[in-house]
């Protein structure tokens, strides 16, 4: 059970949109950079590619879930902290001991994650063209329930 | 023969003005029995899970704030939360600090953690929340570690922090223990789910509350929709037959009283857009409650 509303679970997003504006185009650009880290891997690019993925995570954890979902989702805490241990995780293992390579491959795994990365990086950001969620309110989630809409 | 002077007629107008506001005013809220010492509440409560969620939106809040001093002015008293329900507790502080008279309000809440020293916390951080020196009702959500928190609440009784105290259940679950506790337990209020759908109160826990002569609160008792719902395995109800009248004033009362054999009749359920059109005023779309309070299904309103 969800006990929050669209309404307001949009108005977080468009919080959190206003709130880090325009780091939103920093971060996609950072984005791009991975995609293009791991299709032409190079010296040094798998430490690359998990300082952003390991700085992504933590601030989703820190500034998304314990900042401004937690007042609305007695869970959000616990996702904060699963978030920034994630982080953690793989900046230990990433970007400090250079245990980790990103690198795309043709296999089933392999077209899994192209296909979330392609939707993370078309699909998410460009919700708002086809639903009725402006920005900043947009992206949207899953939220869109018929039990809000008696 | 007595005349009516000038002076008599003016003074009977002045009176007849003065009682024209009382007697344009709207009748009470039907009110029932909620404990032996003969205290009485308004049968329609305010809830707040989801719909008082608003976390910091000062626009949502303000809202809120609204929606509760309408609340009061209509007659109603009982207001609900959890510290389950997000930022609702912290809402409904902000609304009663703007409220013009709290003086009505009839505070019910809340414990929800599995341990015992942090229930005594969360207690006390939701009569902050609220701005409330001492709580009219603190009842075990979904009974979770009811021994210890019961244990905690019975004390604070005895002190004086709690007027009532009770259990909750919202969907169905533990009914088995629930009504253990009901039957051996000195608790004074139950609250679990009762509505069109879901009937199984009917069966032990509203006469064992009855003999017991326990309050009861219903939760999702507007939850008629929830037949729509493509995942709900229940068939939609058809409604009752034109001569149960005593079921109709049953769902139309937060309070139970005992009923008749059942009444549904063996017929098709009527479609989606006929229990729009029938059970919500305007035919439109219900907001959740406590909005929902205008639009709760009414056999008045049922024209299948």
């Amino acid at each position: 059970m969800i006990p929050f509303s669209r309404e307001v679970y949009l108005g977080i997003l468009g919080q959190y949109n206003s709130f880090i504006w325009p780091a939103q185009f920093a971060a996609y650009g950072l984005g791009l950079l991975l995609v293009f880290a791991i299709f032409r891997p190079g010296p040094g690019s798998g430490r690359t590619v998990a300082t952003i993925l390991a700085v992504f995570w933590i601030w989703t954890g820190l500034a998304f879930h314990w900042i401004l979902y937690a007042p609305i989702n007695f869970a959000a805490p616990a996702f904060a902290v699963l978030f920034a241990a994630e982080g953690c995780l793989i900046a230990f293992s990433g970007a400090l001991r250079s245990r980790l390579e990103f690198r795309f491959q043709r296999s089933l795994r392999g077209w899994c994650g192209l296909t979330l990365i392609a939707a993370s990086l078309l699909l998410y950001p460009t919700l708002g063209l086809f639903t009725d969620m402006a920005w900043p309110s947009s992206p949207a989630s899953d939220c869109r329930r018929r039990r809000w809409r008696y | 023969m007595r005349y009516l002077s000038r002076r008599t007629f003016l003074g009977s107008l002045a009176a007849a003005a003065s009682w024209a506001p009382a007697l344009a005013a709207k009748p009470a809220m039907h009110t029932r029995p909620i404990s032996a010492g003969g205290e009485r509440l308004p049968v329609i409560g305010m809830g707040s899970y989801i719909t008082f969620n608003v976390g910091r939106d000062r626009a949502m809040r303000d809202a809120r704030a609204s929606v509760l001093q309408a609340f009061f002015d209509g007659g109603g008293r009982l207001v609900d939360s959890s510290p389950m329900y997000g930022s609702s507790e912290a809402v409904i502080g902000y609304g009663l600090g703007r409220a013009a008279d709290r003086s009505r309000l009839f505070s019910a809440t809340k414990v929800w953690t599995p341990l015992q020293s942090h229930g005594i916390a969360q207690m006390i951080k939701s009569e902050t929340l609220w701005g409330e020196k001492r709580f009219d009702l603190l009842q075990i959500h979904n009974l979770l570690n009811w021994e210890a928190h019961l244990e905690t609440l019975l004390d604070w009784k005895a002190k004086g922090r709690v007027r009532y105290i009770g259990i909750t259940t919202s969907h169905g679950r533990r009914h088995g223990d629930f009504e253990e506790i009901m039957a051996t337990k000195p608790i004074d209020f139950v609250q679990f789910t009762y509505n069109m759908i879901d009937r199984k109160v009917e069966q032990r826990l509203l006469p064992l509350a009855a003999e017991k002569g326990l309050g009861v609160i219903i939760n999702r008792r507007s939850s008629a929709a929830v037949c729509s719902m493509p995942t709900h395995p229940a068939p939609c109800p058809a409604g009752p037959r034109k001569s149960a009248p005593q079921t109709r004033r049953k769902f139309s009362s937060n309070s139970w009283s005992p009923t008749p054999p059942s009444p549904w009749p063996s017929r098709p359920p009527p479609s989606l857009p006929t229990l729009k059109r029938t059970w919500v005023p305007g035919g439109g779309r219900c907001p959740m409650p406590p909005f929902a309070a205008a639009c709760w299904p009414t056999w008045k309103n049922f024209r299948p």
